[in-house]
């Protein structure tokens, strides 16, 4: 860009005399240096949420051409008992996780902020399950939630706990997602969180320690604060990402062809590739959206009240 | 970038041309229609097809089976393309949607009414009669399966029945008398009962959540149906197929059999019962392959019976894709598989029992030590899984309540009532 717009500048001087044809030379030059991105913006963007906005008023099995239904589908949604079901397991995983996946990775970059040894192996360790297939994770944690078999229900007998059938039973499924879900994302926040910390001039707490400020009123009144920019960053995507979820469900809570535990996306994916109802699952994948539109609209608007940016 | 030029992009140019190239993406869409499909004859021509299936552990075979076909017509490359049960209808559902799919591929009855309805099916019947395939030599139930409003879309390739396996060590331990042909219900619950011992981690039982290998063949045997006769609407809910369920419910509230929590890690035929820790399981002929090379000693007696005998029936079948480019090469791959040499080398392999009849022989000599016969014998009183035109999903809607039920979550009186309102609400 910078290349082209000092030629136009130098060609301009040279040739004021006809200024419109220079600047519309300029115009073409910017259009076709950012064709390959719009085009390539516009065929795996662009047409594809078109047509699945024009499929969502269709029926469509995706084997015979699609049938033109109206907002049938919209209207469907509303009433579907299982698609508020699947809401609800889906909110019943974001809201904890969201709110712990803050908490915990907040707890942990400060920890590996501070000047303990091994800091930077501790860093790599906690953030390696970011780095590994979420399948993968899932089976793993499967064997390890095993009611007769796992270590975890092992553990839990030898204390004399009782010993929960933990991925059968969408009560404690809920719980044992989430924890997997925290486990396999501390990381990804700690990771900025630290770069949120390290933003923070060591002035400001040396200031705050010569006034005589303690520890905990410190981390209240600078790191919280400064931080503020970054947890609001960190608790987007969270309910984004949350509100998405799908491989650790479709892993762990499935019994045969069922699911225990279907969240928002798992459904769009059976009505879609089992049920041979693609425009209805596009439909319900709609919703989706606009559900995580008005929480991240919210979210932003509440921005304002809390968030900190100096 | 000039903010004037941006705005008229995004407000308008690109709009349009969204909507234009979506509604281009709509008319693009495949439109594939009821009318008869043609193909031209094979004529001889290099050509590669492929050939789409999901059992691993039919790969050697189906291997087998290429090599011969490829000694007949040497110009045909097929290239076997597996892809594991689990993925295999999504990406075969896609890949018809996207023009990219098998020439040729296993189907099943369930789903060969979708497929065959869309038009993404070839008609075989070009295929069968003068120097063709014979269907005279498949049994009749079979071939039905795969006809469609009359036209015939398949050959069977194979078939499968539900017997009790057994391990016998196990029943040695306890001497406990192995299963007869005489068993009933009763006599199966009392065996369970003996056989059971928690603190060693033993079940008597091993009940799948599998429709095909578990209580769709006790709702049977029990003079009970799925559908009724207009295949309209579930009546699981008729009280023969109650007490069926309220029978099976039994062996999971007594602890009887793995519960489903413990099946869900741990699926009851693929890992308990080969390992010895489930000394009975109703299972299909296709498990007695695996269950021969296994460690325990297994053996295998017909199910018990109810009110009456009944097992479940199914046959897979090899179906051409009405989008593949060499149709005619598709016909002659499918006219050998379900030839005499191609149904052969099938049975040899001892994976599954070849559907052509007097091949049958082939597949038991592949596990002399098991009493594989029974499996055979079982064609006699064997029923299928009606099919209506809605593919699969009401069986999936019975699974899940039949499952909420096993785990403790429905009263066993219940199952049934909800599990038909689950199929009706589909159907």
């Amino acid at each position: 860009m910078s290349v082209v717009e000092l030629t136009s500048t130098t060609r301009h001087r040279r040739r004021s005399f006809r200024p419109n044809r220079q600047a519309r030379n300029e115009a073409k030059w910017g259009y076709l240096l950012i064709a390959p991105m719009m085009i390539g913006f516009a065929i795996f963007f662009l047409i594809a949420l078109g047509a699945s906005l024009l499929l969502s008023l269709t029926t469509w099995d995706m084997l015979s051409s699609p049938v033109w239904v109206g907002f049938d589908n919209y209207l469907n949604v509303v009433r579907d008992a299982e698609f508020r079901n699947a809401l609800g397991n889906t909110v019943a995983i974001a809201v904890p996780n969201v709110v712990l996946r803050l908490v915990f990775s907040l707890a942990l970059a400060l920890a590996l902020n501070s000047n303990i040894r091994f800091r930077a192996f501790y860093r790599v360790l906690f953030f390696m399950p970011v780095l590994t297939m979420p399948v993968a994770i899932g089976t793993i944690w499967k064997w390890l939630y095993d009611p007769a078999f796992g270590p975890i229900n092992g553990a839990l007998g030898r204390l004399g706990l009782p010993r929960p059938e933990w991925l059968s039973d969408p009560k404690t499924a809920v719980i044992a997602v989430v924890v997997v879900l925290l486990w396999s994302s501390v990381g990804y926040d700690m990771i900025i969180f630290l770069a949120g910390l390290q933003a923070i001039p060591r002035d400001y707490y040396d200031a705050a320690a010569l006034d005589g400020a303690g520890s905990w009123q410190r981390f209240r009144d600078i790191t919280v604060p400064l931080l503020t920019p970054t947890t609001f960053f960190l608790s987007v995507i969270g309910v984004i990402f949350s509100l998405q979820v799908f491989d650790l469900v479709y892993v762990m809570t499935r019994i045969d062809q069922s699911n225990q535990l279907p969240t928002v996306v798992y459904y769009i994916y059976e009505e879609g590739f089992r049920n041979f109802r693609m425009g209805y699952a596009i439909t319900v994948a709609w919703f989706l959206l606009a559900i995580i539109l008005v929480f991240t609209l919210i979210q932003f608007r509440l921005q304002r009240r809390w968030v900190n940016y100096t | 970038m000039d903010s004037r030029i941006r705005t008229r992009l995004s407000r308008r140019t690109l709009v349009g041309a969204a909507g234009a190239a979506s509604a281009l993406a709509l008319t693009g869409l495949p439109q594939t229609s009821l009318a008869r499909a043609q193909a031209t004859p094979y004529d001889g021509e290099e050509v590669t097809i492929t050939y789409g299936f999901w059992d691993s552990a039919q790969q050697a075979a189906v291997e087998a089976q290429i090599a011969a076909f490829k000694a007949h017509m040497p110009n045909i490359t097929v290239e076997p393309q597996i892809t594991p049960w689990e993925d295999y209808w999504t990406k075969l559902q896609t890949s018809v949607a996207g023009g990219e799919a098998f020439d040729v591929f296993w189907i099943n009855s369930a789903s060969l009414p979708v497929y065959a309805a869309s038009g993404s099916l070839l008609p075989i019947d070009e295929i069968v009669g003068d120097g063709g395939a014979d269907a005279s030599m498949f049994p009749a139930p079979l071939v039905e399966m795969y006809s469609y409003e009359g036209v015939q879309y398949g050959l069977p390739r194979d078939f499968d029945t539900i017997a009790l396996f057994y391990n016998k060590d196990l029943f040695d331990a306890v001497g406990v008398e192995y299963p007869t042909d005489a068993w009933t219900w009763d006599d199966f619950r009392a065996a369970a009962e003996e056989l059971t011992d928690a603190e060693n981690g033993i079940w008597g039982a091993g009940l799948q959540t599998s429709w095909q290998e578990n209580y769709y063949n006790f709702i049977w045997q029990n003079e009970g149906r799925l559908l009724n006769d207009d295949r309209t609407e579930c009546v699981v809910n008729e009280a023969e197929a109650c007490e069926a369920f309220e029978f099976l419910t039994g062996f999971f509230t007594d602890e009887l059999t793995p519960s489903i929590a413990i099946q869900q890690s741990n699926p009851v035929a693929d890992t308990l019962f080969p390992a010895g820790q489930v000394a009975m399981l109703t299972g299909g002929s296709f498990r007695a392959g695996a269950y021969s090379q296994a460690d325990a000693n297994i053996d295998v007696a017909p199910l018990p019976q109810g009110r009456t005998r009944a097992t479940a029936i199914h046959g897979l079948a090899n179906v051409i894709w009405t989008g593949g480019q060499n149709p005619g090469a598709a016909q002659e791959l499918v006219k050998f598989l379900a030839g005499e040499e191609g149904e052969r080398i099938l049975g040899e392999s001892g994976a599954t029992i070849p559907a052509y009849n007097g091949l049958q022989d082939q597949w038991l000599a592949a596990a002399p030590d098991m009493n594989l016969q029974v499996f055979i014998d079982a064609v006699d009183y064997s029923q299928q899984v009606p099919d209506p035109e809605v593919g699969f999903e009401w069986q999936i809607e019975i699974q899940g309540v039949v499952i909420q039920g096993w785990s403790g979550d429905i009263p066993a009186d219940q199952i049934c009532v909800q599990a038909a309102e689950a199929a009706n609400a589909v159907l």
